[in-house]
């Protein structure tokens, strides 16, 4: 080179080509950058020391300028509790995340997930512009392409599929998807495209808990009172790490044991931070919490020691087929059912001393009110079904259902929403999404954790296009091999499309990658539940503006709709959630939209806490209105107008129990000489009281009373075979937090943890390397020998092992050769490159609970050996 | 005083920093290919020294845009090999978007008067960023220059000079080098390169202006 002249020619030539109109984004059609009013930037100019006095809360300053920060109310997203929040911005950057005192959720209290949110917006490897293949897929060749083409190109596949009367050829798979997001997703966009063949991700989640809860008392999801309960029984849920409503209720647990000496009882197959922190931990084999549970009862009623409030609950149970019944033959009918399942046979099973249940037991009847609690350590399982069913029944034969201290139906906010086109088509599906026929009981949240095997068998047909949003289904199902090897066959599915904010192991499979906004960039109105008991409404706004071309999914849908000939009514998540706030009352009174911008959360100070739902009378006006019919033999009131009957002749007919949908039009339970609310059915027809005894349950050839069936491969297991059981940690999520650096610095790799004696065994020392197998993958990760584990069993979190993800998450970002020819000091900085240890669900085959559908993850029989050779 | 040589000058580079701020802020469109191909600029470009390949002279245009698109993504956006052609996270090391770095842009822009709006998307250290501040400022040197306004043209020279001293001017070459180990075609090597090249001879001739003034 060259010298300057040249260069200037060369500018010159280009300018008088026209390739340089002013400046180069003008060119492009955006904005340059423009000449604002001159002056001194303050933030130089301004620096001083500040004085004032010091703050607790919803205040920031910089440490640079003490300039104040600017203060944005959001919600968190880091995982499903979504707490609101309080983002601080300086420059224009979000700086800090703090919590939102006027909560009444979270009471000013937050996680370090949710402060390393953070991160999300700046991680250098999200994709900040919409990508196509090119190449093969999976190959890793990208093109960047804009959203016009991008779109386009969707919106033709989608609007021909249509057009040619196969709407159900388009699915829609979604994970963490809730609240506004959802119903502009699923209730607007996809049910006035016309397709119904729609997956969720709730059968890897808790899928059976939920079916359990909706055959007992309706509908999800369960409160645990920690403001007022005497005593914690708890089986698998490691609340104080990870839970569906986290630091809600963990901050509230440790508020109660730090300043009330509150006694908590753990029962977990492995010493958790919950189990370390609990009064007592009693360990248990892997899947056999239901013995304990179900010794338990028959303790309490075998000695009679059943206290008052659960005697007086019975009255709102269902114990036997006569819904008639009284409390004495509710009783006997209860003994006659748990008379075999003494102490001596649970401790048999589940390893736990008979006299240890009884102690227990005997407390619980003692102890006035307390929480017994679940969470997927006891209930993802075979069967996890029974073990929800057997912890309502012991909930509810001492009194602790929906009372004060106990076990309780939550409370959220009820949101009005802007419903889109009124002349929805009726939507067509392909069955992909229930496992295959017969495999699941009740699949009242789908079986999403088979849809790929499903789809690969071919039976009930393959969607065309397949888009999946806020969902890892490679790396989040059982069974990874499986999981790639469809995702990437073009036979199978012929058309792939990624929505998210990061190339994870699944958006690499895709034909075209939508990059959405990270959710502090996003809109939302939010409605987690309360654990007061009181519901508070919340909305989520962006803190900072988009980075790079990325945008709001919903915004995205509105955009296709266009495309595609079907306006939904509103043309952004924004004027989706402004219009939200004007239709729902409570929000309108207090200033609607710019209320909520402005303050974030809103709880009407007069709502008392809510408790004892069920005892609501239902005033004649309601249940003898003209469409109400009276099922005699169930004691239900039910509106046959609610139900898929076709006439109120078929309605009486088929009765409420066998009528499709009868459930929604539910209106009370004759119980005594009165209608109450009692227990509103959700999902299924079952009957308004506290069903321990299941009509539908038996018709599915089940015990309709919560019983023991043992998982099958555990009866026959060799001896050198264990139990893999898998656990999450406090400070990640299962699969979309580990490119947060902030919490990948604490958190990045998972030694396997196993009992000094199984170690043994297999001549396994602690940090040795070992080499698990099972029926469908093997993993290779570190032994971590502790006795905080129950023999026989091998522990391995959750959250590691990505092999895409980004560079704090795996390694994978900047190629080894830029790294080596120029020194980068990024690459040493992130010192745990060498290990993001191994994630256990290349081990564990998709199977589902056959009552409930959840995945079995804690079922894996593996074998696990010494590496001896590198 | 009017300086018209001055001026052209000043013009010049605006165009030029204007022309490569337009080369890497997004793959390029059909019509910015065909006016790059066309015989004067060709000539142009092989006079400064620039040879963007054989391909980009002779390739069907869309075959070419859609060659252009690949290599540009897979230089600068390919989730797992990307170079991150922002000053903070090149040259400072920095681990995470809109770092200090960007945020002493920023600052620096804010200055003189400028930001990135926002709905642009864009950070304040992006190279392209840095080019198009580059190009307006020369463009007001030349604009005061032709008007007589020598105090305002003055001002905005030692931005310039102040802004490669402390931005630009530091990391262009490791922009360079950094583009030539992921680029596939010689393309964009070849201009990040351009811009190495020219923004050496800029700190060059700011140099000597110095001096002479001195």
């Amino acid at each position: 080179m060259k010298n300057r002249r040249e260069f200037l020619k060369l500018g010159a030539t280009a300018s008088a080509l026209g390739l340089v109109a002013g400046t180069a984004s003008a060119r492009n059609g955006a904005p340059g950058l423009p000449f604002k009013v001159n002056g001194v930037d303050k933030n130089l100019e301004s620096a001083g020391v500040f004085e004032g006095p010091l703050l607790h809360g919803g205040k920031d300053f910089s440490p640079v300028t003490y300039e104040e920060r600017k203060a944005v109310p959001s919600a968190c997203y880091q995982c499903v509790t979504r707490c609101p929040i309080v983002g601080y911005v300086e420059n224009g950057k979000l700086e800090k995340i703090s919590p939102q005192y006027n909560s009444i959720r979270t009471e000013g209290t937050l996680c370090a997930k949710a402060q390393a949110g953070v991160n999300h917006v700046y991680d250098p490897d999200r994709i900040l512009f919409p990508l196509r293949r090119v190449g093969k897929r999976g190959e890793g060749k990208w093109k960047r392409v804009s959203w016009d083409e991008a779109l386009d190109e969707i919106a033709g596949r989608l609007k021909k599929l249509r057009d040619e009367g196969t709407p159900e050829k388009f699915m829609f798979h979604y994970g963490r998807m809730k609240s506004s997001t959802s119903k502009m997703v699923k209730s607007v966009f996809l049910a006035t495209y016309g397709t119904g063949t729609i997956a969720n991700h709730t059968s890897i989640c808790e899928g059976s808990k939920w079916v359990a809860q909706e055959l007992t008392w309706g509908g999800h999801y369960d409160n645990w009172d920690f403001d007022n309960t005497r005593f914690i029984l708890n089986f698998g849920s490691n609340v104080y790490e990870a839970h569906t409503n986290h630091n809600p209720v963990a901050h509230r647990l440790t508020r109660a044991v730090v300043e009330r000496n509150l006694r908590m009882v753990t029962f977990d197959v492995r010493l958790s931070n919950t189990a370390a922190k609990s009064s007592e931990w009693v360990p248990v084999k892997p899947g056999t919490d239901i013995a304990v549970i179900l010794a338990m009862c028959n303790v309490i009623m075998s000695e009679d020691i059943m206290p008052i409030e659960g005697r007086n609950f019975l009255r709102f149970c269902r114990v036997t087929k006569d819904v008639n019944a009284s409390t004495d033959e509710k009783i006997a009918a209860l003994k006659e059912h748990l008379k075999d399942y003494t102490p001596e046979w649970a401790e048999g099973i589940s390893g736990v001393p008979a006299k240890k249940i009884v102690d227990i037991a005997r407390e619980l009847a003692m102890v006035h009110p307390a929480a017994i609690i679940s969470y997927r350590g006891a209930i993802t399982h075979a069967y996890g079904v029974e073990t929800e069913r057997a912890l309502q029944m012991l909930a509810s034969i001492t009194g602790n259902i929906d009372a004060p201290g106990g076990r309780l139906k939550a409370v959220g906010p009820h949101w009005k929403y802007p419903k889109g086109p009124e002349d929805k088509p009726h939507a067509r599906k392909l069955e992909v999404g229930n496992g295959f026929e017969g495999q699941v009981a009740f699949p009242n949240h789908h079986v999403s954790n088979q849809v790929f095997e499903v789809i690969k068998d071919g039976s009930f047909g393959r969607p065309e296009v397949y888009m999946w949003y806020k969902y890892q289904p490679v790396y989040s199902n059982g069974d990874c091999k499986t999981n790639e090897e469809v995702l990437k066959d073009e036979t199978l599915l012929p058309f792939t499309i990624a929505v998210s904010p990061f190339y994870d192991e699944s958006s690499h499979l895709a034909d075209i990658i939508l990059p959405e906004a990270v959710y502090l960039e996003r809109w939302d109105w939010e409605d987690m539940v309360s654990p007061d008991q009181r519901p508070e409404y919340y909305i989520r706004q962006p803190i900072v503006p988009p980075m790079g071309e990325t945008r709001d999914f919903g915004d995205v849908v509105c955009d296709l709709a266009e495309r595609m000939g079907m306006p939904l009514g509103f043309k952004t998540k924004e004027e989706f959630v402004r219009l939200s706030c004007e239709m729902t009352p409570e929000i309108k009174e207090v200033g609607g939209f710019e209320y909520m911008k402005e303050h974030g959360v809103y709880h009407n100070p007069e709502t008392k806490a809510a408790y004892f739902s069920y005892m609501r009378p239902i005033p004649p006006s309601e249940f003898a209105a003209e469409n109400v019919l009276f099922d005699e033999r169930l004691g239900v009131y039910w509106d046959w107008t609610k139900s898929k009957a076709k006439s109120r002749e078929e309605a009486m007919e088929k009765g409420y129990m066998h009528t499709k949908n009868a459930y929604k039009g539910y209106v009370g339970q004759q119980i005594g000489g009165a209608v109450y609310r009692g227990f509103p059915p959700d999902k299924v027809n079952k009957t308004g009281f506290m069903e321990l005894y299941s009509e539908l349950m038996e018709e599915k050839g089940f015990n309709p009373m919560p019983s023991y069936y043992p998982i099958p491969e555990h009866q026959a297991m060799g001896d050198d075979e264990l139990v893999l059981t898998t656990y999450k940690v406090n400070v990640q999520s299962h699969s979309r937090t580990q490119n947060c650096k902030w919490l990948t610095e604490i958190y990045h790799t998972n030694p396997a943890w196993i009992n000094p004696e199984t170690a043994a065994r297999r001549g396994i020392a602690n940090g040795d390397l070992i080499r698990v197998k099972s029926e469908v993958g093997e993993i290779t990760t570190r032994a971590r020998v502790t006795p905080g584990v129950v023999p026989g069993v091998i522990a391995i979190s959750n959250h590691c092992g990505h092999w895409k993800y980004g560079r704090y998450a795996s390694g994978n970002a900047t190629p080894d050769d830029l790294r080596s020819d120029i020194e980068d000091r990024d690459a040493h900085r992130i010192w745990w490159n060498d290990d993001h240890g191994a994630h256990p669900n290349w081990l564990i085959p998709n199977k589902p609970d056959p009552i409930g559908g959840e995945q079995r993850w804690n079922d894996t029989v593996v074998t696990v050996e010494k590496v001896t050779s590198a | 005083m009017t300086n018209p040589a001055s001026a052209q000058a000043a013009q010049a580079r605006s165009q030029l920093y204007a022309l490569l701020a337009a080369v890497f802020r997004r793959p390029l469109d059909a019509g910015q290919i065909e006016g790059l191909r066309s015989p004067e600029m060709l000539a142009a470009l092989a006079a400064a020294g620039i040879d963007p390949g054989e391909a980009f002279r002779d390739d069907d245009v869309d075959v070419l845009r859609d060659a252009l698109a690949v290599d540009f993504t897979n230089i600068f956006h390919h989730p797992e090999g990307k170079i991150m052609p922002y000053e903070g996270l090149m040259l400072a090391h920095e681990d995470e978007l809109h770092g200090r770095k960007t945020a002493e842009v920023e600052r620096f822009l804010a200055n003189v008067g400028y930001r990135v709006p926002p709905e642009r998307g864009e950070m304040a250290d992006h190279i392209s960023v840095e080019l198009e501040f580059m190009a307006d400022l020369a463009a007001r040197e030349a604009e005061a220059r032709a008007a007589g306004d020598e105090d305002t043209a003055r001002k905005a020279h030692e931005i310039q000079r102040d802004f490669l001293d402390r931005h630009l001017g530091r990391w262009a070459e490791i922009f360079a080098r950094r583009v030539a180990m992921r680029a596939e075609a010689p393309f964009y090597a070849a201009f990040a390169q351009a811009v190495a090249d020219f923004i050496a001879a800029e700190k060059q001739a700011f140099a000597e202006e110095a001096r002479e003034a001195g």
